[in-house]
């Protein structure tokens, strides 16, 4: 097999392994094998996200194997295995086919660029910026995938499937029948798409433009590259035709055809097939540099220029660009995010979060949050509740910026508090049999009680501050129209770096106890509103007031004692 | 072309047919409806209460299609007692199969996410080995088709699971619990798990009365509430107290079986009848089924 063949069904294959895992990027699959394998071979990820978050994270350490392979191969994780690579191929076959724009033989503009692209969002991530939602193909990739590409596709599969449901009906396949897809949406699929546009169409210009000029990620690799004992090899049937020089995509092949740039040569294979004289070949040649130029071509200057950019361009994201910070409280992250500027430091943009959450609750953010939180991943309650038994988002995050926490821990994560809007609550104002947000509760933190001095007595539902931890069933399942009666905010968010979310203050209050509808049902109907004037008394729970304590829970240590001290 | 002479015969049939019938309904509802209680363990109950009603083959015909609506609205384990339990689930559809069903259906509308519901409440698993059983959970308005509620008093139309109008055979069973709005949910309100818009029944109109409107239009053949395990407060969604009651109440009567079950536990710690929640007492008052324990011929086995 030719190498140029033999690398295109290895971009094949790899780009499969990267769809495959993708779409495994599901509930319950994600918990199960790690889908997130193909994201944390990035080492540039690795290496940002540890400097950024300043601490160790052991599920990058993968990425070590790519930067092996890297010392063996060179620089074939771009030409082979890369999904933006293969995208950019790809679309650039579909795109622009062969009218490409004529190229020098010489890289312009300098594809020095990238080195200083990388200089930039290594500094950048020292101030606990991250850049590579822009930058890094492991984040762009599964990004598009996630928010542009999936959920249209899901949307004609399950449209086929409509259209073929009668016909299966008659078929007597019940069990195909009743299959669903559900349809996906996310909020900013738009600015990812543009991103990936961009890159698509700067190829016209200059072929695979962003690993030759911009990708950070390539260029990181390339350090390592130039070790790599694979190399092209040109022997003296070379009749100095440049036709190789020509062809590179790479543009890794410069004036003198007989030798290669090693950081550039991504072993494609191309030079082989292109030269008429057989001259070319790529083999086993050993350590060093041989007859390569090998020149890291960075300029002091440049190094430094981009070092106090990446610095500035930080601050300017962190500070100048940024929005405000979750001023209104509804700014919710998932289950175990961490701290938010860890969290920040940490998160790639790179969507596999979104693409798993079980509801579609989890929202890529536009710039609610400011530049700095651009794509990433927020709760939308209204749109999708975070699911009490679900912890996939955890468990797909490769730089961990989303705890993988074990289920039972993650349903003690508090992410927010649900507060009632009492004038929009129909139960409150209208007095309507309604309740649906203290039915649908996992953790039956509202409780019902009857109000008698509101408006009439009447079953009211109440939160139990302590007690929510701000999923957001009631919020998604609220009936009022358009905005929710009942909104989680995030008022005592947990989110701690390490340590368990399990305490003994929260179990305790997780306790079956004697509820409130047990000692306030007053009335002699079930399924009255508490609004029959019965002979029974009636809970009065003033208004502005919290609901009472029920009885039975654990007595404070001293609670005898006048309010402030203790035994 | 129908000869005239045809054209009055076929309409003197009819009219004599539906005087029939009606006769018939009349001296049925004279007849006292049976109500089976079973108590033992959940994988046996079942069989020996729809054997005191007369067997499966009452209800389900060779080659019929039958769908069985259980409560999988929560991924809660079985213990809470806020969703059937698997064994009573497995153990009718499998009568429902020997019976000679061509298909049995296990279908509910879920409050939270249907394939973690189906996964967590244990019911998936249950059925998996059973031929010609098919678990679906209706998270899409298109499973639903609108259906008008004539004499319905507050609800006048609702949409409805199309599997309910594709079925022979309808089966309800519910899971005996307490509920926030209604009281208790059993048989009646298990119907609510086949509606698409409910927010409506809870937002615009009075929910009781919406509630056993249903019943206008879902009247469902069998009635077999769970009551493995009961939960006694915090319903619909628990946790809360429950019980381990290890009864199954079944009849052919919707109201019957509610009211029967509301008088075997402790609901919020207290004794209630039947006629004391509000939309099973609606239904009754409607003409839907008996309310009175006394009028009932319950066999207790």
């Amino acid at each position: 097999m030719k190498l140029s063949t033999f690398r295109r069904v290895s971009q094949a294959v790899t780009f499969s392994v990267f769809a495959a895992l993708f779409v495994f990027t599901m509930y319950p699959f994600a918990a199960k094998f790690p889908v997130d394998a193909f994201l944390r071979l990035d080492p540039l990820v690795a290496v940002v996200a540890m400097i950024g978050s300043r601490a160790f994270i052991a599920t990058m350490i993968w990425a070590a194997a790519l930067l092996v392979l890297t010392l063996v191969f060179g620089r074939i994780f771009c030409g082979f295995v890369c999904p933006l690579g293969t995208l950019i191929d790809f679309s650039d076959f579909v795109v622009h086919g062969k009218k490409h724009k004529k190229e020098n033989v010489e890289p312009k503009p300098n594809r020095r660029i990238k080195y200083y692209v990388l200089t930039g969002a290594v500094f950048a991530s020292l101030l606990g910026a991250n850049f590579l939602a822009f930058l890094s193909p492991m984040s762009i990739a599964p990004r598009v995938s996630a928010l542009v590409l999936y959920p249209p596709v899901i949307w004609l599969v399950d449209g086929a499937i409509d259209l073929f449901r009668p016909l299966l009906l008659a078929m007597g396949l019940d069990t195909f029948t009743q299959v669903n897809f559900q349809r996906f949406f996310f909020s900013s699929g738009v600015s990812a798409f543009f991103l990936l546009a961009a890159i698509v169409a700067a190829n016209f210009w200059r072929k695979r433009f962003w690993c030759r000029y911009v990708c950070p990620t390539g260029a990181f690799i390339s350090l390592f590259s130039r070790f790599g004992i694979l190399k092209r090899k040109v022997n003296d049937a070379c009749t100095d035709c440049k036709l190789c020089a020509a062809k590179c995509d790479m543009r890794a092949v410069e004036l003198n055809p007989r030798q290669t740039v090693l950081s550039e040569c991504v072993l494609c294979g191309d030079c082989i097939d292109v030269c008429k004289k057989n001259a070319i070949t790529i083999g086993f040649s050993g350590l060093g540099f041989g007859t390569a130029n090998a020149g890291l071509n960075i300029q002091r200057r440049g190094f430094i220029q981009s070092a106090i950019a990446g610095l500035l361009l930080a601050a300017t994201a962190k500070a100048g660009l940024n929005g405000p910070k979750n001023v209104n409280g509804r700014f919710i992250r998932p289950p175990g995010s961490l701290p938010e500027p860890e969290f920040l430091a940490r998160c790639i943009r790179c969507g596999e979060c979104m693409k798993t959450c079980k509801t579609n609750g989890l929202q890529p953010a536009d710039l609610e949050c400011g530049f700095d939180g651009l794509w990433t991943p927020h709760l939308v309650p209204r749109h999708g509740p975070c699911e009490d038994k679900c912890n996939m988002c955890g468990h797909v995050c490769p730089t961990q910026a989303i705890r993988a926490l074990p289920l039972p821990e993650k349903q003690f994560v508090k992410l927010g508090t649900a507060v009632i809007d009492r004038h929009r609550c129909i139960a409150w104002e209208q007095e309507k049999l309604c309740l649906i947000c203290a039915e649908i509760c996992p953790i039956h933190a509202i409780d019902s009680m009857v109000v008698d001095n509101f408006k009439g007595p009447f079953k009211r539902p109440f939160v139990t501050d302590d007690k929510c931890i701000g999923c957001g069933y009631c919020e998604k399942a609220c009936p009022v129209q358009g905005r929710a009666a009942i909104e989680v905010f995030s008022i005592g968010e947990d989110r701690i770096k390490k340590g368990s979310y399990i305490t003994e203050k929260k179990k305790n209050l997780r306790a079956v106890k004697e509820s409130a509808a047990e000692n306030d049902m007053s009335a002699e109907t079930m399924g009255s509103g508490g609004e029959v004037q019965g002979t029974q008394t009636k809970t009065s729970v003033p208004t502005q007031q919290a609901p009472q304590k029920p009885p039975n829970t654990i007595p404070a240590s001293g609670e005898e004692l006048p309010k402030g001290f203790t035994n | 072309m129908i000869s005239r002479r045809d054209f009055l015969k076929t309409g003197s049939a009819a009219a004599a047919g539906a005087a029939l019938s009606s006769v018939n309904v009349l001296a049925q509802e004279k007849k006292k409806p049976v109500v089976a209680v079973a108590k033992g363990k959940p994988e046996e109950i079942v069989k020996k209460a729809v054997d005191a009603l007369g067997g499966m083959q009452n209800f389900v015909k060779k080659g019929d299609r039958v769908v069985l609506k259980a409560n999988m609205g929560f991924p809660n384990p079985p213990e809470w007692g806020t969703t059937t339990h698997p064994e009573i689930v497995k153990s009718v559809a499998q009568l429902c199969l020997d019976a000679g069903a061509q298909r049995v259906i296990v279908i509910d509308h879920p409050l939270r996410d249907g394939k973690v519901c189906k996964e967590k409440s244990g019911i998936g698993a249950a059925v998996e080995g059973l031929k010609g059983v098919v678990v679906a959970l209706l998270e899409d308005e298109k499973f639903y088709q609108d259906t008008p509620i004539k004499n319905g008093k507050q609800l006048k139309t609702t949409s409805i699971a199309k599997e309910v109008s594709r079925a022979n055979c309808l089966i309800n069973i519910p899971t005996a619990k307490s509920h926030d709005a209604a009281g208790v949910s059993l048989g009646i309100k298990n119907l609510m798990g086949l509606v698409w818009d409910r927010q409506f029944m809870h937002e615009q109109v009075e929910l009781n009365q919406a509630i056993a409107d249903l019943l206008l239009v879902i009247r469902p053949n069998l009635t077999i509430v769970n009551a493995v395990y009961a939960l006694l407060t915090n319903g619909p969604s628990g946790p809360g107290k429950t019980e381990e009651l290890n009864t199954v109440v079944a009849s052919a009567d919707p109201v019957a079986a509610d009211s029967y079950t509301v008088g075997i536990a402790r609901w919020y710690n207290k004794e209630f009848k039947g006629s004391q929640v509000k939309h099973i007492k609606n239904a009754y008052d409607m003409g839907l089924g008996e309310i009175d324990v006394e009028k009932m011929d319950v066999k207790i086995v």
